[in-house]
């Protein structure tokens, strides 16, 4: 900028001085011409007086040789006398300029450079009579005109740089340098938040108001940009907050907008920053295929990232034909969903297995069995036990589902082995039929706090499970104590056992280790279920020990009344 | 071709390589799915994938070569493609022993009423988690996961010849079940190819970044 300026005000100067400096030579030149011309002419008028006096050429040549080199030449230019042993004799003189023009008007005035002594001359020719006088007054030499102009070139260079440099740093101090101040001023307002305030008093009268004009911008543009601010806050707070996954891509699959909850989804940080596209930063090739292939229709599937199912909605954007992606868990929902279809294939299952039967044993009835009177008293009792297990199986859901629903179950305070004493009195003809041998060791005063009826329930089938599936002469041990806070009883028989892929899944409604067994009408496979809801009703859980021939321990752990 | 034509040239390859492994992990999942719950049509798909992951490794062979040869390209860029072409090849192959492990295991299954050895299954989770890191790791260039990933493979090597000598107590008991046993021998050395190939990847993406011959041999160096 400075370099510019001073460049511009060097070229502007120096054509100036030139100028300057060509008219002021021409105008002295003239004068000093004029002068010349005057005095000569003066003396022409002498030399033509002393000539009508009758002096010789030769004597006017001697008379005034002081003024420059006098000659004569006749009409045919012939030189008559010199002084001047430089002229050239031979040369016809009225070649010259001065010459010819003194003989047209009787005067002539010629400036040249003399060849031979390299000088300058002013030549002057006037017509005298019939000669022609010649008078050449040297001016100065070839080198002193070189060196004259020479000289006024560096003055004038000299003069130019000193001028330009002095008016370049003014006009830059005092024009440039506030419209740069200004400049900078502005340039850092849109940068960063904390700028000094511009000094007015250092700017010329013009900029003032136009840095007043940049201010009163400043402030709208603050103003605006405030706005903007919290409208994108704003938003982002809310899309933020959504708990869907929700994604905003351009025409290349570029993320142009993210929320937290899709970057936790797709495990992407929050410093990544996102010039690729959505393949290249999450290298998903399910939810890539998915994007791409979703054209301008809006599109719903399911999508499983990790170990998490989402439904993922793809929806296009008129805005530069980006698309919209939310990710919506369901995860928990689809295993509720099979969950609800896996138990209602298991009721509708097992509530057909035993009326399949009645169903069939009444029809053979019917066609004709009624008569043979064994055959009848045979059906009927399936038919009896049949219908006792369906009973039996309502009885249980019914249960399972109060207990799941938490409805009308009192809780009080209970002495565990009261209930553990009434139980195995219950059972203990059963053991005796198998030769079991039915142990118990409860520590007294177990006080636990939950329904009386469902811990009943609870122990019996246990129980009931154990002499089921116990050896004949076996043993089953009923254990009770405290622990940590916590009542727990152990029931240990050395039967069947469960293998291990089973005991995941044992306390799954319906389900039974061995299918052969859902013959068995007292096997609802809804037994240790109803175990593990009436533990977690009293704030307990179950647990299992089991190894296959080897016998089978269960666990339940559940609070002490009090937390004793 | 001027440099921006070409950097545009190599971005082209760097999704392509990007896509294979985003392939290769969907694959692997697929596969996954398939055997859990016996999915005949999804074990269909995973042939056909392979298919397409076969051509895709040519087509980016083909793109590496040509830029290659048409532009000479020297230090960076010349490492990246080099890897591109190695890398390619190592996923391609992933996934034909991905297509191995299902026609194995589908045949094993149908014997065997579905329940595959928890062993294999948890083959199947590290070599699943490698190849996951190891495709992050080349699209973010992030050297300290392909390390990782290259320490990890010993612990699918542990897997392997746990796996290996399980397999021969097994034989030495149930001679008649032999040919079972030893289809399981073949999956669990699939696997271990699997995990040698991610290696190599995460070998590859160190000399890419690094551009060290040197570690190629020895990472840990």
């Amino acid at each position: 900028m400075k370099r510019k300026l001073f460049l511009r005000i060097f070229l502007l100067t120096f054509i100036v001085l030139s100028i300057f400096t060509m008219i002021t030579g021409f105008v002295s030149f003239k004068v000093y011409e004029k002068q010349q011309n005057q005095s000569l002419r003066s003396l022409a008028t002498l030399i033509r007086i002393d000539k009508n006096a009758g002096l010789s050429n030769e004597a006017i040549s001697y008379k005034y040789s002081i003024v420059g080199n006098i000659s004569f030449i006749n009409k045919d230019g012939v030189l008559i006398t010199s002084l001047d042993s430089g002229i050239d004799k031979t040369e016809s003189l009225l070649s010259r300029e001065e010459v010819k023009e003194a003989l047209k008007t009787g005067e002539g005035t010629s400036i040249r450079l003399n060849e031979n002594n390299k000088q300058f001359y002013f030549y002057k020719a006037f017509k005298i009579f019939n000669d022609i006088l010649l008078i050449a007054i040297p001016i100065a030499t070839f080198k002193e005109v070189v060196e004259f102009l020479l000289t006024v070139l560096l003055i004038i260079v000299i003069l130019t740089v000193i001028f330009g440099y002095i008016l370049a740093y003014y006009f830059y101090y005092t024009d440039i340098k506030p419209v740069e101040i200004l400049e900078r001023y502005v340039r850092k307002k849109f940068k960063d938040d904390s700028i000094p305030e511009i000094d007015m008093r250092n700017l010329p009268t013009e900029l003032k108001s136009i840095a007043k004009t940049f201010k009163k911008t400043k402030y709208k543009l603050e103003k605006v940009a405030k706005k903007e601010q919290e409208k994108k806050m704003y938003l982002m707070t809310t899309i933020n907050s959504m708990e869907d996954g929700l994604i905003v891509l351009d025409e290349n699959n570029v993320i142009k907008l993210i929320n937290n909850s899709a970057r936790t989804i797709l495990d992407l940080k929050e410093e990544d920053d996102f010039k690729d596209n959505i393949l290249m930063i999450t290298q998903n090739m399910d939810l890539f295929t998915a994007i791409s292939n979703s054209g301008n229709q809006q599109s719903n599937q399911e999508i499983t990232i990790g170990d998490k199912i989402y439904e993922l909605s793809i929806i296009p954007l008129s805005q530069d034909n980006g698309k919209l992606i939310l990710l919506n868990d369901i995860t928990d929902l689809n295993k509720i969903e099979n969950m609800r279809k896996e138990f209602v294939a298991n009721v509708t299952h097992e509530l057909k297995t035993p009326l399949t039967s009645i169903i069939g044993y009444v029809d053979t009835l019917k066609d004709g069995a009624l008569e043979d009177q064994n055959k009848a008293k045979e059906f009927v009792e399936i038919i009896g036990v049949e219908s006792t297990r369906l009973e039996r199986l309502i009885e249980d859901i019914l249960a399972l589902s109060n207990i799941e629903s938490q409805m009308e179950i009192k809780r009080d305070k209970i002495t565990l082995n009261e209930i553990i004493s009434e139980v195995i009195n219950n059972y203990a003809k059963k053991a005796g039929e198998k030769n079991i041998d039915l142990k118990t060791d409860v520590e007294n005063e177990l006080h636990i706090f939950g329904n009386k009826e469902l811990i009943k329930v609870m122990l019996s089938n246990l129980i009931s499970n154990s002499l089921k599936y116990g050896k004949e002469n076996g043993e089953i041990v009923v254990k009770a104590f405290s622990s940590n806070g916590k009542a727990i009883i152990k029931i240990r028989d050395n039967g069947i056992g469960i293998a291990q892929e089973d005991q995941e899944r044992i306390f799954e409604r319906f389900y039974k280790v061995d299918k052969s067994r859902s013959l068995d009408p007292d096997s609802t496979g809804l037994g240790l279920s109803i175990v593990k809801h009436i533990a977690k009703s009293c704030g307990g859980n179950v647990s299992l020990e089991s190894e296959l021939g080897e016998g089978t321990t269960i666990i339940i752990e559940i609070p002490l009344e009090g937390g004793k | 071709m001027n440099r921006e034509t070409f950097d545009l040239a190599l971005n082209e390859v760097n999704q392509d390589i990007v896509e294979l492994g985003s392939k290769t992990i969907q694959v692997l999942e697929k596969t996954k799915v398939a055997l859990t719950n016996l999915d005949e049509n999804l074990a269909k798909q995973i042939y056909s994938d392979d298919d397409y992951i076969d051509a895709k490794e040519i087509e980016i062979s083909d793109k590496c070569i040509s830029i290659i040869i048409k532009e000479q390209p020297i230090a960076r860029d010349l490492r990246f493609l080099i890897t591109a072409l190695k890398i390619s090849s190592d996923f391609e192959r992933i996934c034909d022993h991905s297509a191995q492990i299902t026609k194995l295991t589908r045949k094993l299954l149908k014997h065997n009423a579905g329940i595959l050895p928890d062993s294999i299954d948890e083959m199947f989770t590290i070599t699943l988690d490698m190849v996951k890191r190891i495709v992050k790791s080349y699209a973010t260039n992030d050297v300290e996961i392909a390390m990782g990933v290259y320490d990890d493979d010993d612990q699918l090597d542990k897997a392997y010849k746990s796996m290996v000598k399980w397999i021969k107590g097994k034989i030495e008991n149930n001679v008649d079940k032999l040919d079972e046993y030893l289809d399981y021998l073949f999956i669990s050395k699939y696997f271990e190819r699997i995990g040698d190939r991610t290696n190599s990847i995460a070998k590859w993406i160190i000399y890419k970044e690094k551009g060290n011959i040197r570690h190629y041999y020895n990472v840990k160096d």
